[in-house]
């Protein structure tokens, strides 16, 4: 089955749109679109049968830019398409994972319908993890500025997550972990404590049937960017790391080559993250184990004579 | 039970309808020289070939026979992630990157290659030695067109052949210990990637030839680990050790093992023809192949008068692809012929020759788009309006030298025949999307009304 969007592209149809999107971007801005423009448009919006069908999709892939360019339009004849009681709402949501989120007010109109997909169980994996990938993006940029807030609460977001489920909490990780990567030395600090803390601590949620060995990797990957802020991240995080997947070991290998300010900030943490990290799996099977393992004991011998310790020893690859 | 394993294991790791591209996400951090660890582990699981299990289409029925691998039961291939070619890598990956940086990545992979290749022999796809699903993969470790189009095993490969060629001018030493590992691996692949890697000139002949000298013989052969065989012997072998080169002349005389054929195969043809093509290109590259094997050559031809060698860019392949575009007409056909009979020339031009021959009409839209839009400007004044003519022109992507070309073909399609404008409304569009932003309004609106009007009302019918 072809994706209805590329159909689009390639479409008479999408191409006439297609035209009409390109003249209003080159067009310098006026406050509304002349009524000639908005004649075309509506003449493809109700187009009828599969030709509007492409037409529309086209359309609401623009979504973004139409809101800006013709709001009162794009609100009358485009946000419509989104929600999931019109006909086109799959193909739309599909279409739109190609643009941005475009301003909190287009969210708040379309805010009901966008929460409504992390619940749908025939959603395909790639529109998901686009959609909680952005669901984390709008959260960062409300801990990030004090206007132009999007409107939804701690609440909703976590609610749809755990509607969602395991593949969206990666993508979730995935941004965070990004963000805080971005962080110069001298911000980390103040990073982690204004935004990516509180962010994480809003919507990721709690439940413990939704922790899985999915996200390990990518909590890992959060933690190893915080810098000297690791030990307070490392107390919000490690709760949530469960075992990696035995065949992948990654999480234990990214550890294991760390930058020393980490483990020197707090080679206990650091142990407990290895242990989490870990779990319980046959023994001399873990690669890269050993090579963590001694770093910690070069930071501070005496942890090398703890029970933790040697139980983790004993699960190196060596 | 093996094979509802492997579906339960393809269903659980197949991502549905993937559009998101970890490569896209991933690229721009390697790019810009971010290194990290678990940059590092993302590439490589990336570049991992990933079981892939389909229906399984055959030509032949395996009639009463029982199936004995899960291969004969399901179609059972290895694939990449986004369909990364090697070459995507190697031009994100910045040449100049640190000894150590190369030397993880490489070793990360190399674990990664071998973990895959363990998988596939347990699947039932890969032998240790002998053909198998990499070599289908994988025609060439080299760089070669014969790699074209591959997956699985192929992107993974040839990133490790350039790395590992990257790193050994950065350092030997680090180089060589891959080829060992390599060596070391007990797989038919990364013997070849040892293979590949003793051609280099910065290994010593004897250390290649010792290489060269214990791979198992079959591998001189029959897998096309023969490419890298023939690749390393046209370049070194003049280097190689006398004594040395005696003791992998031997091998190359025996010919690959009986027991390596199926029962029922012609296996003394199928044995001469291994050594006839390896030591037919050996003599072709000017090769001293001695007198036993010279001895052994005159009996081989004897034997069988009608083989030649194959061209010399083939030595080791045993299956070679080529293709093409087919035919491209001439458009020096119409050199001479006035505009305005060009329209009327090319389809008489058509209708006389072989479809061989190509398309004349084709080659002059791609070579002079200017001068076929003015033959049809021509045509329509005689009411000429052959939609198949124009249709191609309107496909053709090119530039037009002629400022006022796109405006001509624009005013034409606006006076289009009504009857017949349907038979050219997806070029038209197409068109007209390609050439919006530098039409003039009072063009380009009166024809997107006139495509809209038709496109939006015809697909709504057939819709």
């Amino acid at each position: 089955m072809g994706d209805v969007f590329t159909n689009a592209r390639n479409a008479s149809a999408g191409h006439l749109a297609q035209i009409v999107i390109n003249k209003l971007s080159t067009d310098s801005g006026t406050n509304d679109i002349p009524d000639a423009m908005r004649q075309r448009l509506d003449k493809l919006v109700d187009a009828l049968g599969n030709a509007g069908k492409l037409a529309r999709i086209c359309l609401a892939a623009e979504v973004s830019f139409l809101f800006e360019r013709a709001p009162a339009w794009t609100k009358s004849k485009i946000v419509p398409l989104f929600d999931w009681s019109s006909v086109d709402a799959a193909d739309a949501w599909a279409a739109r994972k190609y643009s941005n989120i475009g301003s909190p007010e287009l969210f708040g109109l379309t805010k009901k319908p966008f929460l409504e997909i992390f619940g749908r169980s025939n959603l395909p994996s790639d529109e998901l993890r686009t959609f909680a990938d952005w669901l984390t993006v709008i959260y960062i940029v409300n801990r990030s500025r004090k206007k132009e807030i999007y409107p939804i609460s701690a609440t909703e977001g976590r609610a749809a997550l755990r509607r969602a489920g395991v593949e969206a909490l990666s993508s979730v990780g995935h941004r965070l972990a990004i963000e805080m990567e971005a962080a110069p030395p001298e911000q980390k600090v103040e990073r982690w404590r204004d935004i990516i803390a509180p962010v994480f601590n809003a919507i990721w949620p709690l439940d413990i049937d939704l922790q899985s060995h999915v996200t390990t990797f990518k909590l890992v990957q959060i933690l190893r960017a915080t810098g000297e802020v690791f030990p307070e991240a490392a107390d919000v995080i490690i709760p949530f790391v469960r075992p990696d997947n035995p065949q992948s070991q990654s999480a234990i290998f990214s550890i294991s080559e760390a930058p020393d300010s980490l483990y020197k900030s707090s080679p206990e943490k650091i142990l407990d993250l290895i242990a989490a990290v870990v779990g319980e799996p046959t023994p001399r099977s873990v690669y890269a184990l050993d090579k963590a393992l001694s770093r910690v004991r070069a930071f501070a011998p005496s942890l090398a004579e703890t029970r933790k310790f040697q139980k983790l020893l004993s699960y190196a690859l060596i | 039970m093996k094979c509802w394993r492997l579906i339960i294991r393809h269903m659980r790791t197949t991502k549905h309808r993937t559009l998101r591209s970890e490569w896209s996400e991933l690229a721009p951090q390697v790019k810009r020289g971010d290194h990290s660890p678990s940059v590092l582990e993302l590439l490589a699981e990336i570049l991992r070939p990933k079981l892939k299990v389909s229906k399984r289409l055959s030509f032949y029925d395996i009639g009463d026979k029982l199936p004995v691998h899960p291969s004969d039961l399901l179609k059972i291939d290895y694939e990449v992630k986004d369909h990364l070619s090697a070459d995507d890598v190697l031009q994100a990956w910045p040449e100049d990157t640190s000894l150590e940086t190369d030397d993880r990545l490489l070793s990360l992979l190399t674990i990664v290659l071998k973990a895959a290749l363990a998988d596939a022999i347990h699947v039932g796809v890969e032998e240790n030695e002998g053909y198998g699903i990499s070599d289908i993969d994988v025609p060439s470790v080299a760089q070669s067109g014969q790699n074209s189009y591959r997956t699985g095993f192929n992107a993974i490969v040839r990133v490790m052949a350039e790395l590992w060629s990257r790193l050994a001018k950065k350092s030997p030493k680090h180089a060589l210990a891959f080829i060992q590992t390599w060596c070391d691996g007990g797989f038919g692949l990364t013997r070849r990637l040892a293979l590949f890697a003793c051609a280099d000139p910065i290994i010593s002949p004897a250390f290649a030839a010792d290489i060269l000298g214990n791979v198992p013989s079959s591998e001189l052969f029959l897998p096309n680990s023969s490419v890298e065989v023939y690749r390393l012997i046209r370049a070194r072998w003049k280097e190689f050790p006398t004594q040395k080169q005696g003791a992998i002349m031997r091998l190359l005389c025996e010919g690959p093992p009986r027991n390596s054929f199926r029962e029922g195969a012609e296996i003394d043809r199928a044995i001469d023809r291994c050594r006839f093509e390896i030591l037919t290109n050996m003599v072709r590259d000017g090769f001293d192949i001695g007198d036993d094997a010279s001895t052994l050559m005159k009996d081989i031809c004897t034997r069988w008068p009608e083989w030649t060698p194959r061209p010399a860019e083939q030595a080791g392949f045993h299956i070679w692809h080529k293709s093409g575009w087919g035919a491209t007409g001439d458009p020096d056909k119409l050199r001479g012929v006035p505009d305005n009979r060009i329209v009327a020339e090319s389809k008489k031009i058509a209708e006389e020759t072989d479809f061989s021959d190509g398309n004349t009409w084709d080659a002059l839209c791609l070579s002079d788009p200017d001068r076929a839009a003015r033959g049809l400007e021509a045509a329509a004044a005689e009411d000429d309006w052959t939609a198949e003519l124009w249709c191609q022109l309107l496909w053709t992507q090119k530039e037009y030298s002629d400022p006022d070309t796109a405006k001509r073909i624009a005013l034409l399609l606006s006076r289009w025949p009504h009857e017949s404008f349907e038979a050219i409304i997806d070029p038209a569009a197409s068109w007209l999307e390609e050439h919006s932003k530098t039409l003039d309004d009072e063009l380009l609106w009166p024809l997107w009304d006139r495509i809209a009007d038709a496109a939006l009302i015809v697909e709504a019918v057939n819709g």
